[in-house]
């Protein structure tokens, strides 16, 4: 396609004057009033010279190069994946680095002294190479690198959530690192990160023209180029960008999506060019948000961080990006991951596990010194007022969320949808802020209700959109990823003023089963029960819809509808798990993906063995966080992704022993 | 084992007889027993000299809360948004004292003592009359209420006292923060505890910006240049790389306060805490006047 670089000149040009009025009312009458001589020399008792020359030039400079670097970072990205959608942010490799970062702080505060660049760097690096392994299983389809991306991105953002969590006086730092505050008090992280970005800058420029002929895959094997050698050495320099930018000012979320986008859409569309105007229209806009932001700050006094800011803007951008992916998204994914049947006694063995956890998690304790204890019989009594309802609640919460995990994954053949990537999880978590933000002292009753309406809502917008845009079932998860990326940053936003209720709200999103009381444990369990008998149609419905619509249609199955129904139902289920487990368990993404590398093939068994698996990893993780870090705790939904996150993907990229034979009535998926 | 079911068994049973609203000791002569998942509310029990079974958060007491000692043998009920329930089982306290901030978890702690609430801080005002509310009411809730009294009066005096021996700090205003990270304060003034006991000693807080209804603004270090002329309190705990990137920064050697040496680093204050914190924070600035000023 060509290049309309006079439209990209204009719209440049725009966008310069708009920066520069902003940054003129922001800086110029202290700018005019301070002179030159006073600015370049400021002597220490001249304020005000001293924070124009200290604080706000550098900041702005920093602000420009960290915009480029993004810009170009996610061009690359876009290139090397063939990925409209694929960023830094959406490649997990800010969160990588922000966890790197957070757990050296904890950990090996050694290790900063050092270099703080160099540990941000191997977070992001570690990051990216595990959304690699996932989306290599998917055959890198750009959905599922995205997905696989923004799942391991929440994942390791949950992680550091739950670091946070547990160390929050040490801690309070990194809530404001995270939200990306650009706010500088002298010129050494500009100058420290100005060679390492034109050195990652240069070398993005070398490999300018062998990613151009990668674009021609045949073409670039005839040439003898190195492909592989091509596509790592752009993505190494992808990830260092984002990493330096990360290291010197924190997440600046999304800015790296949205720079390549639009470069493109005004008018920048071969690689040479997108690379020039990509980081110009990343500096261009991280320097009006942000001088926006100080003029606002000026007037009002209210802090806040400009990363959190860029995402909020970041997220709708995502969405419209996803709704014209659309059309020219392909059906990847075509391995098939299923090996070996397995027979039903297997479910009765899951069956009889679950049972022995269930028992256990309502036995085992610790006494006051510590010491692990089995309460039984009399001594057990006292407990069971919160072991019981806890236990059935992270047990019905995992079913739940596996059963709606395989309904979502059918439905949309997409291997990496999930309801935690419904949005729905988001959404209750948007009506609990409401809650803890507008009323005093909100008690059990009050946020469980928000909570349900602010999942409602969003089902409601999701099935509007899906009503009206038909159904792509991939169409729905990214616009609950969309939603979910703008609450997260609507959250570091809260959190980076330090206001503690964001702690209350952040350990209800880790998933904490602490609150659960015999109301909400039965609740859940009457819908996990009354789920039972619906499996089996369920099933077969499934069976149908995963044929693809055109198929089913030709069989006369009315689709539509029971497709809407099937996300309907899945949309339920999440939320009435997710206000007990919190939205970022990640069970209803792994259980189904287990069960299926069990061997659980067809629906119905997959179905079963999923929720027994959801179910178990639930309670094993209700269990373990009630009593290993005593008495402390650790919230349940976190603690499962982090036992169920290895199991999956030790059963994910362990070698195949048997490729499996399609059969007729299994149709190909991953 | 036995010992614990005994005392669950009296605490059920106080429960019983008292039912939620719960308004007096259970046992004449011993006095009842305390949890607090608040330190503020902690401090005050302490002070009082009541029985202070179990605390939430207890490791940072030292870090954070420093006056006065934890009683020896307080048990540590784990994070204060969510109390351990087996710990508080186990311990059987006749009250948990909590704040409108752990609302949340109330119907869990309930299964196991009745819980009091008090309203003190994040309520967008000052929190001294809402101190000395609680002073009095942990008073009679503990059997103490001429303690609770003598209390109220003894800090006013104290800080009367203090308040008559500055004669050098009340020149300048006061700064007093927490460092955030190598980048950003947290600067206490309305709505905090920590105003009201600097209005007490008659002294002036330098930062005029508006401060959240938790009594503090959070702000980047270049901000500080608002305050011009100021003394600066920086409360420990400082995270360990400010000092060496401050140092660097020509911005923040060019403060006034830092050139002039009027900068001063204390032990923690409790910024949501009671009288005991109020008392704690004017000896420290007693000690500010006599070192530095």
């Amino acid at each position: 396609m060509p290049d309309t670089l006079g439209r990209s000149a204009l719209w440049l040009a725009a966008m310069a004057v708009l920066a520069a009025c902003l940054t003129a009312v922001n800086l110029a009458p202290g700018l005019a009033s301070l002179g030159l001589d006073r600015l370049l020399a400021p002597v220490p008792s001249d304020v005000e010279a001293m924070v124009m020359a200290y604080s706000r030039l550098p900041r702005l400079c920093i602000g420009l190069l960290c915009g480029a670097a993004l810009g170009l970072s996610g061009t690359l990205f876009q290139q090397v994946m063939r990925n409209p959608l694929a960023s830094p942010s959406t490649i997990g490799v800010e969160a990588g680095a922000g966890f790197a970062l957070a757990a050296a702080t904890l950990y090996l505060p050694g290790l900063l002294g050092w270099s703080r660049g160099l540990v941000a760097l191997t977070g992001g690096f570690a990051a990216v190479a595990l959304v690699l392994m996932i989306a290599g299983r998917f055959r890198f389809a750009p959905l599922a690198v995205v997905l696989g991306g923004l799942v391991v991105g929440f994942y390791l953002s949950a992680a550091t959530t739950t670091l946070a969590l547990l160390h929050e006086y040490r801690l309070a730092g990194l809530f404001v690192w995270g939200s990306g505050s650009l706010s500088q008090q002298d010129w050494r992280p500009t100058l420290e990160l100005l060679p390492r970005l034109a050195l990652a800058a240069l070398a993005a420029a070398l490999l300018a023209r062998p990613l151009v002929l990668l674009q021609l895959d045949e073409a670039a094997r005839g040439l003898g180029l190195r492909i592989a050698l091509v596509r790592a050495g752009a993505l190494a320099v992808a990830v260092a960008l984002a990493g330096f930018t990360v290291s010197a000012v924190g997440v600046i979320g999304f800015l790296g999506l949205a720079a390549p986008s639009i470069a493109r859409a005004i008018g920048a569309r071969r690689l040479a060019s997108r690379m020039v105007v990509a980081p110009l229209v990343g500096a261009l806009l991280l320097t009006v948000t942000d001088q926006a932001l100080q003029i606002l700050t000026a007037a009002t006094g209210m802090f806040l961080p400009t990363g959190a800011v860029t995402a909020m803007l970041g997220a709708p951008a995502l969405f419209l990006l996803a709704t014209r992916l659309r059309a020219a998204e392909p059906q990847h994914g075509a391995r098939a991951l299923v090996l070996t049947r397995v027979s039903s006694t297997w479910l009765v063995a899951l069956l009889a596990t679950l049972a022995v956890l269930a028992l256990a998690s309502l036995v085992l304790g610790r006494d006051l010194g510590g010491a692990w204890v089995a309460d039984l019989g009399a001594g057990l009594e006292p407990f069971l007022a919160w072991r019981l309802p806890r236990m059935v609640g992270a047990l019905a919460a995992g079913a739940l969320l596996a059963v709606a995990g395989v309904m979502l994954q059918r439905l949309t053949r997409n291997p990496m949808a999930s309801p935690e990537v419904l949005g729905v999880s988001a959404g209750s978590a948007f009506g609990l802020m409401v809650a803890l933000f507008t009323m005093s002292a909100p008690g059990q009753v009050a946020l469980t209700a928000c909570a349900a309406l602010g999942a409602a809502a969003t089902l409601g917008v999701l099935l509007l959109g899906v009503r009206r845009r038909g159904l792509g079932g991939n169409q729905a998860l990214l616009t609950g990823v969309a939603v979910a990326a703008f609450l997260m940053a609507l959250l570091s936003a809260v959190t980076a003023t330090g206001d503690p209720r964001a702690l209350l709200l952040m350990g209800w999103m880790a998933g904490s089963t602490y609150r659960v009381d015999a109301a909400g444990a039965t609740v859940a369990a009457v819908l996990a029960l009354a789920m039972l008998p619906a499996l089996p149609a369920l099933a077969r419905q499934l069976e149908h819809l995963s044929l693809g619509m055109p198929h089913a249609r030709a069989l006369g199955i009315p689709a539509e509808r029971s497709a809407l129904l099937v996300l309907c139902g899945a949309g339920l289920l999440t939320a009435a798990a997710t206000l007990i487990v919190g939205p970022l368990s990640f069970v209803g993404l792994m259980a189904p993906h287990i069960a299926k590398r069990l061997g659980f093939a067809r629906c119905l068994p997959q179905l079963a063995a999923a929720a027994l698996l959801g179910a178990g990893v639930m309670v094993t993780a209700d269990l373990l966080g009630r009593t290993v870090h005593f008495p402390w705790q650790i919230p349940a939904g976190l603690l499962s992704a982090l036992i169920g996150a290895p199991i999956l993907l030790v059963l994910l990229l362990r070698p195949q022993r048997r490729r499996a034979r399609q059969s007729a009535r299994e149709p190909i998926r991953a | 084992m036995d010992l614990t079911r005994r005392h669950l068994l009296a605490g059920l049973g106080a429960v019983a007889c008292a039912g939620p609203a719960w308004t007096g000791p259970a046992w004449a002569g011993t006095g009842p027993r305390f949890a607090s998942l608040d330190h503020g509310l902690a401090q005050t029990l302490i002070a009082l000299g009541a029985d202070l079974t179990a605390i939430a958060q207890l490791p940072y007491w030292d870090i954070w809360t420093v006056e006065p000692p934890l009683p020896p043998g307080a048990a540590n009920l784990g994070l204060a948004r969510e109390p351990n329930m087996e710990s508080l089982a186990r311990l059987a306290p006749d009250l948990i004292l909590s704040t409108p901030y752990l609302e949340g978890v109330r119907h869990q702690l309930e299964l196991v003592a009745p819980v009091e609430s008090f309203p003190i801080h994040a309520l967008g005002t000052s929190p001294w009359p809402n101190i000395l509310a609680a002073t009095r009411r942990l008073g009679t809730l503990s059997g103490r209420e001429a303690a609770a009294d003598r209390l109220i009066v003894d800090t006013e005096a104290e800080l009367a006292r203090i308040r008559d021996r500055l004669t050098r700090l009340p020149e300048l205003p006061i700064v007093p923060l927490h460092f955030v990270d190598t980048r950003h304060v947290r600067i206490y003034g309305d709505n905090g505890i920590i105003q009201d006991t600097l209005d007490r000693l008659d002294l002036r807080n330098g930062w005029s910006g508006p401060t959240n209804a938790w009594g503090f603004a959070t702000a980047g270090i270049e901000r500080l240049v608002e305050i011009g002329d100021a003394r600066v309190l920086v409360f420990d705990p400082v995270p360990p790389d400010v000092e060496a990137t401050l140092a660097g920064s020509p911005l923040w050697q060019g403060l006034p306060f830092v050139r002039e040496g009027r900068m001063r680093r204390f032990p923690n204050v409790a910024a949501f805490g009671t009288l005991p914190a109020a008392t704690r924070l004017a000896r420290l600035l007693e000690s500010f006047e006599r070192d530095h000023a």
